[in-house]
């Protein structure tokens, strides 16, 4: 596509840089939006796009310049950006879901009128203007209860529009979609340059970027290593070379040596209501196996649905080689020895209020009871002294509360609590988002010092170098199915490319060269091939 | 390119969901009024209507105080202390300083709604959780109340203002007629005024709003102190018809308050009220109160009845509240990995 010269530049950052503690998220980025362009923004899972997002929509300040339609600014927060024309669509719906459609598109201009009359004919009337710039035919009166995800994205998109926005960022808008959907909502986003409206369009998809965009921009660990590219020029080959080529292999980059072990955990045609399609994979005793998607393929869902957290709706569970009906995730640990750490271990995986201690112990309460029955707080005290120093836990007392540790601490409590349970299978999902590289690495070797103990472990994680480095083998799922399984050479290079390969192929003419690994064949066959790094 | 995406499932609206509930309620206070006046000669007469219609007006209210925050998807366990001492502050204003009655029903009404802002504001400004805030505020406006009035009545109340408890307007309880003032302030409050809609908005997704620039802050307040002040204005009401200003007025209204808007159909998550609805409730809850006087069972299973209607009203709101929830939970997506 081209652009209509004289481009007018809406959008300019140089030399942004964003630090957290321990990472540098964004290093001297540069990037320039044209006035109704569609630009690109692609990169790996840790790349430093939603930092980048979260810098442009005024959540994060950083270091460097920001231009915004020709004038410098410094942005104080997200209501900041939206008064400037900036909006964000976030992966997450934003919907008030008991307000009707048109409330819902001009929901800004309601929580900015505190003292002024509500008339919701007026309301509804109003927002019909916005419906049809993304050709919505929806009764402005219905309520967003109802309607689908690529229809609640869309009433969101008016909604943006509704505030006059000029730059439009798009997180991954078509994740949730069905593909049709997808199409449709292309379409609009392509009409949206006759409004004169930016959009930063940010996917995983290639097919998509370089069907829409009119530049791309690449990130790379926080570097720019693309900037302004023309889509149509470059291969896709090219685009996944620049995304995922560099240099660094992630730690630990050792073939385990794997025995030809039992079968821990075997799923056959396993799934639920959140996992409508058939799953089927085994995992072996001291096995890691990797678990890769994008965010909402399906891992998390099929693995709450094998700990009893979702009922199964069908297909069988066979632990140890017996067939187990889990009911509950309590069951799965106590009967069938299957623990889960949960992503969300603010949410669900730890009382942040209670100690070290008892946060350790919580799935052990049982065990630690004394002869007479009473519940010891001493045993509860020494077993969390003895992990606290094999885990570094850094607290000067397992006496604190949990809530008083950084992110990486309560993670290793997290795990902590799981390996005093002592499991054979142990699925931990996304055990290092937010983790800064030291802990990362304790982590990685906590996992691995878990598997070489026999323990089965599945892996789920959306960190590319993690997955690579850790796992034995990997499976990539892909809209709730699993597409490819991988036996995994830690050759980082090879693995990412097949990897990102198996994610991004939406087409089934694509001849990848997918390293199939039958389910009978062991992964035993793996030679030690130690790529030191 | 509209094609794909006009076909809009069948949708439900939160509306007709509330004709229903509506609906059923009439159904059941109608079906338990004709059973009543059928089998009991006293149901029909003046006294006992005369009964039910002023007993009707406080119930409303109390549910109305509480609907208001269940709206904003909090809760308020401090509406009944903060009425006693609306009520304590207007009685002792009339009886010991000689204010004039409305002028001291409007310092009640604003005693109680300054209840409420301390409440909202110790829950906005310190992110705190209400309940925590309101049980703990609940006790110290009942110590005050105590403390001030020496747990003694004040008595001797101008007869202004005992009449409001005891007149009727072409047959209806003067009070009736005045709680029914604040259930049309706050319907139209709702409805049309725009911080109305802003409650609501973030009672049905408050991320979203605060991501808009809505502060809870404001809300909380808001909340609250329209809570606050309703519930005085109950307490007021209620002291008018025994006769003496009692310093625990509201000493059993936590679980009508709760009862009337979960059966009326205002949603527990937030997002969704109905004045009418909880008006409605209101009405079977007085009603109920009165067919177990007047079967003759012990008054102290009112108790035992209400917490069973609370339970069932409790899971008809889950049914109910299920496709909001469901919309939300389809839209929640992990979060992301570092920077992705």
């Amino acid at each position: 596509m081209t652009l209509h010269e004289p481009a007018i530049e809406l959008v300019r950052l140089r030399g942004v840089t964003k630090r957290y503690p321990g990472v540098t998220a964004l290093d001297d980025v540069d990037l320039s939006v044209v006035e109704g362009e569609v630009h690109g923004l692609i990169g790996e899972n840790g790349a430093g796009k939603s930092t980048l997002i979260k810098v442009l929509s005024g959540v994060e300040r950083s270091a460097g310049e920001y231009t915004f339609g020709g004038e410098k600014v410094e942005l104080r927060s997200p209501r900041d950006a939206r008064e400037r024309g900036i909006s964000v669509l976030h992966q997450e719906r934003h919907l008030v879901p008991t307000f009707t459609v048109g409330e819902n598109v001009l929901l800004d201009d309601i929580l900015s009128r505190r003292l002024s009359v509500f008339n919701k004919r007026n309301v509804w009337a109003r927002s019909r203007r916005y419906l049809d710039l993304v050709g919505l035919d929806l009764d402005p009166s219905d309520t967003v209860d109802g309607l689908s995800s690529a229809q609640q994205q869309l009433v969101e998109i008016a909604r943006a529009l509704s505030v006059q926005a000029r730059l439009l960022i798009l997180d991954e808008p078509t994740a949730s979609l069905a593909f049709h959907e997808a199409a449709d909502l292309l379409r609009i986003i392509d009409n949206l340059r006759a409004q004169r409206v930016s959009t930063l369009f940010v996917s995983h998809k290639l097919e998509e970027v370089t069907e829409i965009c009119d530049r791309v921009t690449i990130l790379r660990d926080g570097r720019v290593v693309g900037e302004g590219l023309d889509p149509t020029r470059l291969s896709r080959d090219d685009l996944v070379t620049r995304m995922i080529g560099r240099t660094y292999v992630s730690e630990a980059a050792t073939v385990r040596a794997l025995n030809e072990s039992d079968v821990a955990l075997q799923a056959s045609g396993l799934h639920g209501v959140g996992s409508p399609r058939p799953a089927s994979f085994v995992v072996r005793r001291g096995e890691i196996l990797g678990w890769y998607g994008l965010v909402g393929a399906g891992r998390t869902e099929l693995a709450r649905l094998i700990v009893g957290a979702e009922r199964s709706k069908g297909g069988s569970l066979r632990v140890d080689g017996h067939e187990v009906s889990v009911k509950s995730v309590a069951d799965a640990l106590r009967h069938h020895g299957i623990g889960y750490v949960t992503e969300d271990r603010q949410g669900e995986g730890l009382f942040l209020l209670h100690t070290i201690a008892r946060n350790v112990s919580a799935t052990t309460w049982s065990r630690l009871r004394n002869r007479i029955g009473f519940f010891d707080p001493r045993a509860e005290t020494r077993t969390a002294e003895e992990y606290r120093r094999s885990l570094s836990i850094r607290t000067p007392d397992v006496s604190k509360t949990v809530g008083s540790l950084s992110g990486g601490n309560k993670q290793k409590v997290s795990l902590a609590k799981w390996l005093v349970a002592g499991p054979r299978v142990l699925i931990i999902d996304e055990p290092t988002v937010g983790i800064d590289i030291a802990t990362k690495q304790e982590i990685h070797d906590l996992v691995t010092r878990l598997a070489d103990q026999g323990v089965a472990i599945v892996l789920i994680s959306s960190d590319l170098p993690e997955m690579i480095g850790l796992a034995d083998r990997v499976l990539v799922f892909r809209h709730g199915e699993i597409v490819a399984d991988l036996s995994n050479s830690k050759d980082y290079q090879l693995m990412s490319a097949l990897v990102m390969q198996a994610i991004i192929d939406d087409r089934d003419d694509v001849t990848a060269p997918v390293v199939r690994v039958a389910e009978e064949q062991p992964s035993a066959t793996l030679e030690r091939r130690a790529s030191a790094g | 390119m509209t094609t794909m995406l006009t076909s809009a499932p069948t949708i439900a609206r939160p509306n007709a969901r509330h004709a229903r509930t509506g609906g059923w309620l009439v159904a059941v206070n109608l079906a338990l009024f004709v059973w009543l006046a059928v089998t009991q000669d006293a149901y029909l007469s003046d006294r006992n209507i005369q009964t039910l219609l002023s007993n009707l007006s406080i119930v409303a209210l109390i549910g109305l105080a509480q609907m208001v925050v269940i709206a904003a998807g909090e809760l308020n366990l401090a509406l009944g202390a903060a009425g006693s001492l609306s009520a304590l502050a207007a009685c002792s204003l009339m009886v010991n300083v000689g204010v004039p009655v409305p002028l001291a029903m409007a310092a009640g009404v604003v005693t109680g709604a300054m209840c409420g802002a301390f409440n909202g504001y110790v829950i906005g400004q310190f992110g705190l959780s209400s309940f925590i805030v309101t049980l703990a505020t609940a006790s110290v406006f009942t110590g005050v109340a105590l403390g001030f009035s020496e747990a003694q009545p004040i008595t001797g109340l101008p007869t202004g203002f005992v009449d409001l408890g005891h007149e009727t307007v072409f047959g209806v309880p003067r009070t009736l007629l005045l709680a029914a003032i604040a259930a049309v302030a706050l319907a139209v409050f709702f409805r049309k005024c725009g911080l109305g809609r802003q409650i609501l908005a973030y009672g049905g997704n408050s991320e979203a709003t605060e991501l808009s620039g809505l502060r809870r802050l404001d809300v909380m307040v808001a909340v609250q102190a329209i809570s606050g002040a309703v519930a005085g204005w109950a307490a007021l009401l209620l002291t008018a018809q025994i006769g003496q200003g009692q310093p625990d007025v509201g000493r059993d209204w936590l679980l009508p308050s709760f009862a009337a808007p979960i059966i009326g159909g205002t949603l527990l998550a937030g997002g969704s009220l109905s004045v009418t609805g909880t008006c409605l409730a209101a009405l079977l809850l007085t009603q109920v109160g009165s067919a177990i006087v007047f079967i003759g069972l012990d008054p102290f299973w009112v108790q035992f009845v209400q917490g069973t209607i609370i339970v069932a009203a409790a899971f008809f709101d889950r049914t109910r509240g299920r496709a909001g929830r469901r919309a939300r939970s389809s839209a929640e997506t992990t979060p992301m990995g570092v920077g992705a």
